[in-house]
């Protein structure tokens, strides 16, 4: 079996990432509420992962606020503001992750260009030129750092300048970036960096990061037992545990942090630069197939094609009988899709894991289907 | 019996971060549950600190921002 659906969620984990969720099960107790020797290893697990994140992401730990995954992190951000006037402006690109509550939020909306087909200075200058021209009245400002359909990379750091000097709060998805891109909260001036365990930083399923910058207080998402203050009919003032109600997935969370060891040892640039080959490589042999291949240069290892007389589903279809795993359609992500002029696509999304001989086979596979 | 003083903080993330902190400058502070009677809240957790330490370990968490009260007892 080949999986090249590491956008999805990357595969395999390490062992130490599998192994860490099961003996957690076995040896420790709920974190937060009591202080025995059970409760305190679990405790000590969870501190022991914000650390991981707040290093990696140029944060506190207590800062570091362990959610249920990219999606409850991004709602959370959205919603705590509300009460906040002002518009929302978000990329041309964004996942419905951001879409879908940004349009729930009952406010005005805009979109600005992410400008796909420039590159390096040239497309950050007309970025940040059509957020300003989009600017006026605008409180929140959310993009993706990468877009988890064809890999384009936004300019984090600048924005965030922007940001900062217009007074408009900044939320960065970065589902698709986290443990790849250099993104530092502090320098980035990012307020609130929202991520999922269970992809670049190689997790399981079901935990996530909402990383808040300095200064940052929302109101509680959901209200319930913090394992403090219990008499105390509010959450607690401080975060992380303000922001975490119930009991947290501590098995997800030891799983979550021996990932985000496993991504530091091998360097975020290291795996970046493995995937960019696979998806260079990939991408000539495309070409020498006269496959269409969505966007000239590969700024991550994510390849997004279509074969002229199939429709996208019926590629990745055929793909899976030959044991190899793609997903086709928009992605979750239509504006994204509509940005490109795509009406759904197969994706291809590399890993660690994956090989150069793996993209031979691929290569070789999918001759058979249009040639 | 108990015999250390005892510093109550926000919650078990700070008793963490506080452990750590103090640890650094030789000081061993041991993570307890408070009584629900020793803050006004109640169900805290709290550092039991060496009586001869606690003076400096107050000085160090409060260079490092972290909240804490001092439990009479």
């Amino acid at each position: 079996m080949i999986y090249f659906d590491n956008a999805a969620t990357t595969y395999p984990k390490p062992p130490q990432v599998i192994r860490a969720v099961a003996d957690s099960i076995e040896h420790c107790g709920n974190p937060g509420r009591g202080a025995h020797s059970l409760a305190m290893r679990a405790a000590d697990e969870i501190y022991n992962c914000r650390k991981e994140a707040a290093e990696l992401f140029g944060a506190t730990p207590e800062r570091v606020i362990i959610t249920s995954g990219a999606t409850h992190s991004l709602n959370m951000a959205i919603t705590a503001h509300n009460s906040l006037d002002g518009t929302i402006l978000i990329s041309d690109l964004e996942h419905n992750s951001v879409l879908r509550p940004a349009l729930a939020s009952g406010k005005e909306v805009r979109i600005f260009n992410t400008s796909l087909y420039l590159y390096g200075e040239e497309r950050t200058a007309a970025i940040l030129a059509s957020i300003d021209s989009l600017s006026r009245g605008a409180s929140i400002l959310i993009t993706t750092a990468a877009s988890n359909i064809c890999g384009v990379t936004l300019p984090i750091r600048e924005i965030g300048e922007y940001c900062r000097e217009h007074g408009m709060l900044f939320i960065v998805d970065a589902s698709q970036a986290g443990g790849l891109y250099d993104i530092n909260v502090t320098r980035d001036c990012i307020d609130v960096l929202c991520l999922p365990g269970h992809k670049g930083l190689y997790g399981p399923m079901g935990c996530g990061l909402m990383i808040l910058g300095e200064n940052v207080t929302l109101p509680p998402y959901m209200h319930g037992g913090s394992g403090v203050d219990s008499r105390s009919k509010a959450m607690p003032e401080l975060p992380p545990e303000r922001y975490e109600a119930g009991t947290l997935p501590l098995p997800l969370i030891s799983g979550l942090r021996r990932g985000i060891e496993f991504v530091k040892k091998k360097t975020p640039r290291t795996i970046l630069e493995h995937e960019k080959k696979l998806a260079r490589q990939l991408k000539n042999e495309l070409e020498h197939q006269r496959i269409r291949v969505f966007l000239s240069k590969c700024e991550s290892g994510i390849v997004l094609f279509n074969i002229d007389g199939f429709e996208s589903e019926e590629v990745a279809e055929f793909l899976d009988k030959q044991g190899i795993c793609t997903r086709a359609g928009l992605h979750c992500a239509p504006l994204a899709h509509d940005t490109l002029g795509s009406t759904g696509a197969v994706r291809v999304s590399f890993g660690i894991y994956n090989t150069a001989e793996e993209v031979r086979e691929f290569s070789r596979k999918l001759r058979l289907l249009h040639k | 019996m108990t015999h250390g003083a005892r510093l109550a903080v926000s919650s078990v993330t700070y008793a963490i971060q506080a452990r750590e902190i103090l640890a650094k400058y030789g000081i061993t502070a041991n993570i307890v549950r408070l009584h629900p009677t020793e803050t006004p809240n109640g169900c805290a957790f709290g550092l039991e600190i060496p009586p001869r330490d606690i003076s400096r370990a107050a000085g160090l968490l409060a260079k490092a921002e972290i909240q804490f009260t001092k439990i009479q007892r």
